[in-house]
């Protein structure tokens, strides 16, 4: 049965990918003798192992900037780092047991081992060892203190199982890992730089392409054997100015590929840094918003960012054991959420969504598990949080969202979230509805986000659980039909559930934000896609201010 | 090496080549280009920068350093880690008020630790595009310029309310005057031979294959030319190269029982082309492997020792380095608000001493940074000019036994107001310090374990002790620090030094191998009791912590300086063993 069902998957990711390696890549093969040694030695001390995992990152990070015509950083770094995860008890219980009450509760890891970049065993070896006995010995001591803890404090609300089990998984993914030919693209980045050298009022300004190819080795005592490849590319165009009055104005546009070769044409990027200076002069010269309540739309890249913050955030499954977390949608399974025509999916299988690159694609999760559409939310209803190999209370396997940087440990973590729905207006439709619910709430106008460079969001329950979203660009759209007015200076926020509630309607339209989301577990690229967002009452609070002042004298 | 990984290790090679290749040419900054645009900006910033009803600066500079780091580090004969990174860094000086009283040698809580919260321009250790041009770098300069004057301004205004309130004590004046000059100072700083280097250190790495007691091992170089282009509002102007080369080893074990010993080993150059013969690396290694092995046999001291020590070898220079030279630096105190903060507390023993005796009177210091060597070896502290476009020459800093003077910069101290040139990476450092025996108290190494014996033999002592290594500061942080993942914090001690190899010396002549001891309370002070000095010069090359935090100056943490110094014997010194509480030996079996 188990073959049946590991031939089944390695067929589908087949189907996916078309490529599989025959042969057991050396990594693998060594990692997998280590794991058994180190585990039949540890048989006889009084907490052996139950779990063993060797992951491997061979990768290839490469950088260049440009900056008014000439390279400004120039670097390539190869790396192979290795994380050990050793876990003692068994799936039940294990030392990676919450520990309540303790100030000082990290996740445990102890930052990235780098070993050589040859295939040379007994050097690679050598590492493991002196590094697998230190994380043995820091898995018996939390394994002590957690069953210690779990007896002096009150019974817990999830007495889900600490590991869930899993069937194991053979995948070698047939590929190599991608350098970037700086020689190829300096000049294209130099040329698209220098667009910014005539215009002196811009302080700063950099055209860059960071390249990130990933070679993950996950290999565990309990068979899971697992190599592939996830390469990510990107070109990030930043500039900015500042105001009379000190405030910085910052202006991103980011390009995103899997591939080099497949990142967007000169002009495609040209026209953007025309557009970045055009929208920078407009800015430096905008009205500053003040503090406000009352309707907005979001536009498809804002709202991705608004629910990756509210609500992403909130539906990563091991975040519902730790007591101190708020657990919003804890007991909301089979509630309704939002509107009826509202369904939100992760979508770890998808590669591109309407012509754009999803960054949060991959074939198997950081913990050896096999990526899985989750639909979360299904016509407004909350069914499903996204899973790691922590269990929850009625969620007892993972879905493949565990996830992770180098040198951290996996928790559950989003993929490419993407907001459908199922009744949709034009743009237009919905700035008439904007203008409507302005009037009604006897407001002079609501806010259009029209661009966002990212957000943050609390989920403990020590401090407000409040979100933050940090626009861009923002016009006033008012509701005596003046044109729309170029605003600056103001951050969106909010609490999650208010929010939700007042969700009135959705666009026709489609637009993906791709980037790298932090947390715990260091940063994973992800995406966020949603149509545009009309949303009855919002609140901007004023963005924090720098108070320098411009240059005193005219640039050289 | 199977076939694959041949190939895999030819594709790195071709990798950094290509990126050192074609950084190359950023390296030959046209220099009269740079100059110029650092000249016209400054000019142009000394004659039109003003805030209304503030004060102009008065002067100006700019520090724009070119460096270009390699790094290679391999362990059992693989690399690890091998890096080319070419970056330029811009440091901007501007002062408000006059020489005699400025907006520096005051210290900003609130701007020291934390930086300005407006998100303003930075201007020291500002990174600057690796490809200059004569416009690009008159923007940069420009941005600098304006951060830098504007939080001056604040500082000087600052300073002179807080001193509406105290009556100070220091009046000596903030700044020295100089006379201006240029120079131009480039040579043609070698090329780094990668693949040479690569195949060193992955042959000298191999050789802990061997040695299966010793848990972890690992080999690194590093060569870093720097170009430093220099101007100021006075009409100083200079252009100089800088580089260092270094080889540094480490190694650990753990004994049966636990007992974490360590051993390093390091070399240092200016040319990447002198470093010691392979032969020579190579024979150092596998003595280093040897004696780690064999210390995992030896025994520690039971009792706490008191009596004479005999310094030999590397642990004269380094015991000379870590506890003494740090004092010969001058250090203003700066002004602050509140409470006094900035100084190195540690290094201010001989801050007031000058004219007192703070050697015996068989003992002279003298610090020769315009000497390149010393027979063969290449000093590491040599330089032409300071980072003030100074030239130094060779100071005497104690002349039998008594305190001359302190080394310093431009920034002037009690008794002390001119510079005498040792500006260095941000701050007034040592280069090459010279300790130097009047020969009639040196005796040679025979006769000083005879005397040390003597000495044993009045205190009704059983045995004396010899001390030929000391662990260095900078190796255990970086190079061992992260190898063991952290487990070398054993050899860390706020009381004492960790000693490397100490051998008990009995009454009837025999050496005793012993481990993990460590010298306790022993202070600048403490070189007052030493009562003879061998007759061979041990000479070192090191990269010395700076004594004026990097923090408070911008500079960089270390700074490659030489000690010169024959063994020493002290008639009195404390050692104990290591008494901390050890990690267990490892459970799982070394592969």
């Amino acid at each position: 049965m188990k073959y049946i069902i590991i031939l089944a998957l390695i067929l589908v990711t087949l189907n996916l990918n078309g490529q599989n390696l025959a042969e057991t890549p050396f990594l693998v093969k060594i990692s997998q003798n280590e794991i058994n040694r180190v585990i039949g030695e540890l048989q006889n001390q009084q907490y052996p192992p139950y779990f063993i995992s060797y992951y491997i990152t061979d990768s290839h990070q490469a950088r260049i900037s440009s900056t008014l015509g000439v390279i400004s950083t120039e670097s390539m770094d190869s790396l192979r780092m290795l994380d050990i995860q050793v876990r003692v008890g068994d799936y039940n219980f294990d030392n990676n047991h919450l520990i309540r009450g303790n100030p000082l509760n990290f996740n445990s890891s102890f930052g990235r081992i780098e070993l050589p970049f040859a295939d040379d065993e007994k050097a690679i070896v050598n590492k493991m060892w002196f590094a697998t006995d230190k994380a043995y010995k820091s898995a018996t001591e939390k394994y002590e203190k957690a069953i210690t803890n779990s007896k002096v404090k009150v019974q817990e609300d999830d007495t889900s199982a600490d590991f869930s089990q899993e069937k194991p998984v053979k995948f070698f993914q047939n590929g190599k890992l991608i350098n970037v030919e700086f020689n190829n693209f300096k000049p294209m980045l130099e040329r698209l730089s220098a667009k910014f050298t005539p215009y002196k009022w811009i302080l700063n300004s950099s055209v860059s392409l960071i390249g990130n190819s990933n070679r993950k080795t996950i290999v565990s005592s309990e068979g899971t054997q697992i190599q592939t490849y996830e390469n990510y590319f990107y070109i990030y165009v930043n500039a900015s100015t500042k105001a009379d009055d000190g405030m910085s104005l910052p202006l991103y546009r980011s390009f995103f590929a899997f591939t080099p070769d497949s990142l967007p044409k000169e002009e495609v990027i040209a026209n953007s840094i025309d557009e970045i200076i055009n929208l920078l002069d407009r800015l430096r010269t905008a009205p500053y918003a003040e503090t406000f309540t009352g309707p907005a739309m979001l536009s498809g890249r804002a709202s991705g960012v608004f629910f990756h913050e509210i609500f992403g955030h909130r539906v990563e499954g091991h975040r519902e054991k730790d007591p101190n977390s708020s657990q919003t949608f804890k007991k909301s399974v089979g509630e309704k959420i939002l509107p009826d025509f509202m369904s939100i999916t992760f979508d770890p299988n998808k590669r591109e969504l309407n012509h754009t690159l999803l960054a949060g694609y991959y074939l198997y999760d950081d913990e050896g598990i096999k990526s899985k559409t989750t639909e979360v939310v299904k016509n407004g209803v909350f069914e499903n949080f996204l899973m790691s190999r922590t269990p929850i209370e009625g969620f007892s396997h993972s879905n493949g969202h565990g996830r992770k940087a180098a040198g951290y440990s996996p928790v559950t973590r989003q993929s490419n979230l993407i907001v459908e729905s199922s009744k949709t207006n034009t743009i237009n439709e919905l700035k008439d509805k904007l203008r409507e619910i302005a009037k009604e709430q006897g407001k002079e106008y609501g806010l259009f986000f029209d661009d966002v460079s990212g957000g943050f969001t609390f989920t403990n329950r020590s401090i407000p659980n409040a979100f933050n979203v940090t626009p861009l660009v923002v016009y006033k759209i008012f509701v005596d039909g003046r044109p729309d007015e170029l605003v600056r200076g103001v951050d969106l926020i909010g609490t999650p559930l208010t929010t939700f509630a007042n969700i009135v309607a959705t666009g026709d339209d489609f637009d993906t934000f791709n980037g790298v989301c932090g947390a715990e577990s260091g940063g994973v690229p992800v995406s966020a896609s949603s149509p545009t967002l009309l949303v009855s009452r919002i609140e901007v609070q004023k963005k924090l201010k720098s108070q320098a002042k411009p240059p005193l004298i005219d640039a050289p | 090496m199977n076939f694959k990984n041949i190939l895999k290790t030819t594709y790195f090679a071709f990798a950094i080549f290509l990126i050192s290749f074609s950084t190359s040419t950023a390296n030959d900054l046209n220099t009269k280009e740079i100059l110029k645009a650092m000249k016209d900006e400054l000019q142009r910033e000394m004659k039109e920068l003003k805030l209304e009803n503030l004060e102009r600066p008065y002067y100006i500079e700019y520090t724009l350093r070119s460096t270009h780091a390699n790094n290679i580090s391999a362990t059992l004969g693989n690399i690890v880690d091998n890096n080319s990174k070419l970056y330029n860094t811009l440091n901007v000086g501007v002062r408000v008020g006059n020489y005699e009283f400025d907006n520096s040698n005051f210290f900003d809580v609130g701007f020291s630790f934390f930086g300005s919260t407006d998100d303003e321009e930075n201007y020291t250790r500002r990174t600057l595009p690796v490809d200059l041009n004569y416009d690009v770098l008159r923007r940069e300069l420009w941005l600098a310029t304006d951060a830098a004057y504007k939080q001056s301004s604040e500082v000087y205004a600052k300073k002179t309310a807080s001193l509406k309130n105290i009556i100070r004590k220091d009046t000596i004046p903030d700044f020295s005057k100089i006379n201006p000059t240029v120079s131009i100072d480039t040579i043609n700083t070698p090329d780094f031979d990668f693949l040479k280097f690569k195949k060193l250190v992955q042959d000298l790495s191999d050789i802990f294959t061997s040695f299966p007691k010793i848990f972890v091992s690992k080999v690194s170089t590093e060569y870093i030319p720097v170009r430093t282009y220099y101007v100021n509002s006075e009409g100083m102007e200079y252009v100089k190269d800088e580089m260092q080369t270094g080889l540094e080893v480490v190694a650990y074990t753990q004994t049966e029982k636990g007992i974490p010993l360590a051993e390093h080993y390091s070399v240092y150059s200016q040319n990447p082309n002198n470093l010691p013969k392979e032969d020579s690396l190579r024979k150092a290694i596998n003595e280093l492997a040897v004696k780690l092995t064999y210390m995992t046999k030896v025994n520690t001291l039971d009792d706490s020792y008191n009596g004479p020590v005999l310094f030999e070898d590397q642990a004269s220079t380094e015991i000379f380095s870590q506890v003494f030279a740090p004092n010969l630096i001058a250090q203003r105190q700066p002004l602050s608000e509140g409470f006094s903060i900035g100084g190195n507390d540690k290094s201010m023993a001989f801050q007031k001493k000058i004219g007192g005796r703070v050697l015996p009177e068989f003992l002279s210091v003298f610090d020769v940074p315009n000497e390149a060597k010393y027979k063969k070896t290449e000093l590491l502290g040599y330089y032409i000019i300071d980072d003030e476009g100074l030239k130094p020459n060779r100071i005497t800093l104690v002349e039998n036994g008594y305190l001359k003077t302190l080394l310093n910069e431009r920034i002037p101290v009690k008794r002390i107001y001119k510079s005498n040139a040792h500006k260095r990476n941000g701050a007034a450092m040592y280069s090459n310090l010279v300790v130097f025996p009047d020969p009639i108290k040196t005796l040679s190494d025979k006769e000083l374990k005879e005397k040390l014996l003597q000495l044993v033999n009045q205190r009704e002592l059983p045995f004396g002790i010899i001390i030929r290594k000391v662990m260095n500061q900078n190796i255990q942080a970086t190079g061992l620090m992260s190898e063991t993942f952290g487990q070398s914090m054993y050899f860390n001690s706020q009381k004492g030094i960790p000693v490397l190899e100490a051998y008990k010396i009995y009454p009837n002549g025999m050496e005793e191998l012993i481990r993990s001891v460590e010298i306790n309370s022993v202070s600048p002070q403490s070189f007052k009791d030493i009562i003879y000095a061998g007759k061979t010069a041990y000479v070192q090359n090191l990269l010395a912590p700076a004594v004026i935090s990097p923090f408070m100056t911008g500079g960089s943490s270390y700074v490659g300086a030489s000690i010169n110094c024959p063994s020493l014997l002290f008639e009195d010194m404390e050692i104990n063993a290591i008494d901390k509480d050890t990690p267990k030996p490892p459970y799982i079996t070394k592969p």
